[in-house]
């Protein structure tokens, strides 16, 4: 069954300039422009494309910062619709939410955690319990890497044992820090499933990890970056396609256009 | 931030890397509490506990923190090496170095000894305890004990009571204290105090001559144990002297805060420093120090493997 949805088309804006003006020091994310304009290349409806303009910021004071965006993946309002769907495909799946249990890799796994589970109440009449997972301490790259991360705790305040885990996190790469998530969650008890859950999946996988739920699968390539932002730690609500500058002096509209594909079900 | 690749003692240590220790050591004692208590962090390392002399807590808590990290644990005690024999400091470890170990964690009754090790050894050195010089784990888990009793250390009471001069343990928790912006008073008889105490530990240190005053003002009062050798050297004139003017009793605590908190370091002298009754009451925070101390070596270890290194803002996952 394939429901027709409306023609995609490419929209492409210049100059649109991003800024941000209430990047956390304290949180990681990278700041999103380097003060030049760049192309910005939308996924639109015909008639949606003016909503889209609200989510391009006045340009202000700029970061000087190694990263520009190409594109943005999701604006606020297809990040909430990702996020209902979510929630319904995780629910109709597991045919109601009676057994399932959250756990959300820090940081923004468990704030996207949070949101499916408000919706999962609107839903089904029931607050699914919610663990956060630090992954840190089973990093496979702990020894190679020059750089220490800041841990922060890890707190399943249940038990695991006969529940279905839905393991969340914000963007699926390598696949590494699934291992890691899933490493830890079986010294925290043994579940009789865990499924795995997130907003977007940007291919390029080295271990033999498929996610259950995507949001939005995304063609990268190596040097791209996805950044997630999210209300409670960003500011605001969005995903966007972001590289890092090497070269100075490099012609942005020579730049392969990234194809954005619509999130979909792996079953599809 | 950077981070030293060694940890000799709390004197000149940033504020910043003393949080970032206690903050992890926080997530390891969440991992204490799994029902697999341990994570593979730190496998494919080798860590040697040179032990010169003798130690029960300390000991087994690097111990038992390298094998909560999955580190591979090599153990060296005096009795039965080659020291016997007398085999040199530098020779020993430079042998025990060229079986190829990461970091090396030793406790000895030379002050001075840990930071000799760095001159002559590539791996990490981590202080247990070096003569009378400084503890820095002890000084990091009495840290660690206080801000969760209390929720902050900034601007908390703390007095130090016993002998003060011979002690290391004092002097890490004073450096780690002030440096965290509590207030520290130390108390004990004269003979026991250090000698130029400004220009040790600064002007802001406070020094009470009574114990009754000090136990008055403080939030939380550290027991040192009263090494039992002072009496021979001549520098006491008795236990039970000692005792009847600077032993910590249920009597003494009736003028102290309500919420008063005993720490101690152990081994305890029961009776000396320290009423029996009171290390097993509900002032006591003795056995949550134990409990911190392999949190706080976990972190110790975790932080300082792979050499000197930055640490990232965030935390870095993709």
């Amino acid at each position: 069954m394939h429901v027709q949805e409306p023609a995609v088309r490419w929209v492409l804006k210049w100059p649109a300039v991003m800024s941000e003006k209430s990047r956390s020091e304290s949180d990681g994310g990278l700041p999103l422009d380097n003060g030049r304009p760049f192309l910005c290349l939308y996924q639109s409806a015909p008639s949606a494309e003016e909503k889209f303009s609200s989510i391009i910021m006045e340009s202000s004071e700029m970061f000087t910062s190694d990263y520009k965006t190409k594109a943005v993946i999701m604006d606020d309002k297809s990040l909430h619709r990702t996020l209902s769907r979510l929630a319904h495909q995780i629910v109709e799946s597991n045919r109601g939410a009676e057994n399932l249990v959250f756990v959300g890799i820090l940081t923004r796994g468990v704030q996207i955690a949070e949101r499916l589970i408000e919706k999962i109440e609107a839903l089904e009449s029931r607050r699914l319990p919610l663990g956060m997972l630090d992954i840190t301490f089973y990093r496979d790259d702990m020894l190679r890497k020059l750089k220490k991360p800041r841990v922060q705790a890890s707190s399943i305040p249940f038990d695991l044992e006969g529940k279905v885990v839905v393991l969340i996190d914000d963007v699926l790469y390598t696949g590494r820090t699934v291992r890691a998530a899933l490493d830890a969650l079986m010294d925290f008890g043994r579940p009789d499933r865990i499924q795995l859950a997130v907003l977007i999946d940007r291919g390029h996988r080295e271990l033999p990890i498929k996610a259950d739920f995507i949001g939005q699968e995304v063609k990268t390539t190596a040097g791209e970056e996805v950044r997630v932002k999210l209300k409670n730690v960003d500011g605001e609500d969005g995903v966007y396609l972001v590289e890092a500058i090497r070269e100075k002096k490099s012609n942005h509209l020579d730049a392969p256009l990234t194809k954005v594909a619509k999130g979909a079900d792996p079953s599809e | 931030m950077i981070i030293s690749k060694h940890l000799l003692g709390l004197e000149g240590v940033h504020r910043e890397e003393i949080s970032l220790i206690l903050k992890t050591a926080q997530s390891f004692k969440e991992v204490l509490t799994r029902p697999i208590p341990k994570v593979p962090t730190l496998r494919g390392k080798t860590i040697v506990n040179l032990f010169f002399e003798a130690s029960t807590r300390t000991r087994l808590s690097f111990e038992l923190a390298e094998k909560r990290l999955s580190a591979d644990s090599l153990n060296f005690t005096i009795s039965g090496s080659s020291v016997s024999k007398g085999e040199t400091l530098k020779d020993t470890v430079r042998n025990i170095e060229a079986m190829k170990i990461d970091m090396v964690v030793i406790r000895h009754q030379a002050s001075g000894a840990a930071h000799f090790l760095t001159q002559c050894l590539e791996a990490g050195v981590i202080n247990a305890g070096d003569g009378q010089h400084e503890h820095p784990t002890q000084g990091l888990l009495d840290m660690l004990t206080l801000q969760e009793k209390f929720g902050r250390l900034q601007g908390l009471k703390v007095a130090i009571v016993g002998d003060i001069a011979h002690s290391r343990v004092a002097r890490s928790n004073i450096h780690g204290l002030m440096t965290m912006g509590a207030e520290v008073a130390i108390c004990g008889p004269a003979t026991l105090l250090p000698r130029d105490i400004p220009a040790a530990f600064g002007k802001n240190l406070i020094v009470f001559k009574k114990v009754e005053a000090a136990i008055r003002w403080a939030d939380a009062v550290n027991v040192l144990r009263l090494q039992l050798e002072r009496q021979k050297s001549g520098l006491l004139p008795s236990l039970r002297e000692y005792s009847m003017h600077f032993g910590i009793t249920r009597e003494r605590l009736e003028e102290a805060k309500k919420d008063i908190v005993i720490m101690h370091p152990g081994p305890i002298n029961r009776g000396v420093e320290l009423e029996s009754d009171l290390a097993d009451s509900e002032f006591s925070v003795i056995l949550d120090q134990v409990t911190n101390g392999v949190a706080v070596r976990m972190a110790v270890l975790f932080l300082k493997s792979g050499g000197e290194q930055e640490v990232m803002n965030g935390n870095g996952h993709s």
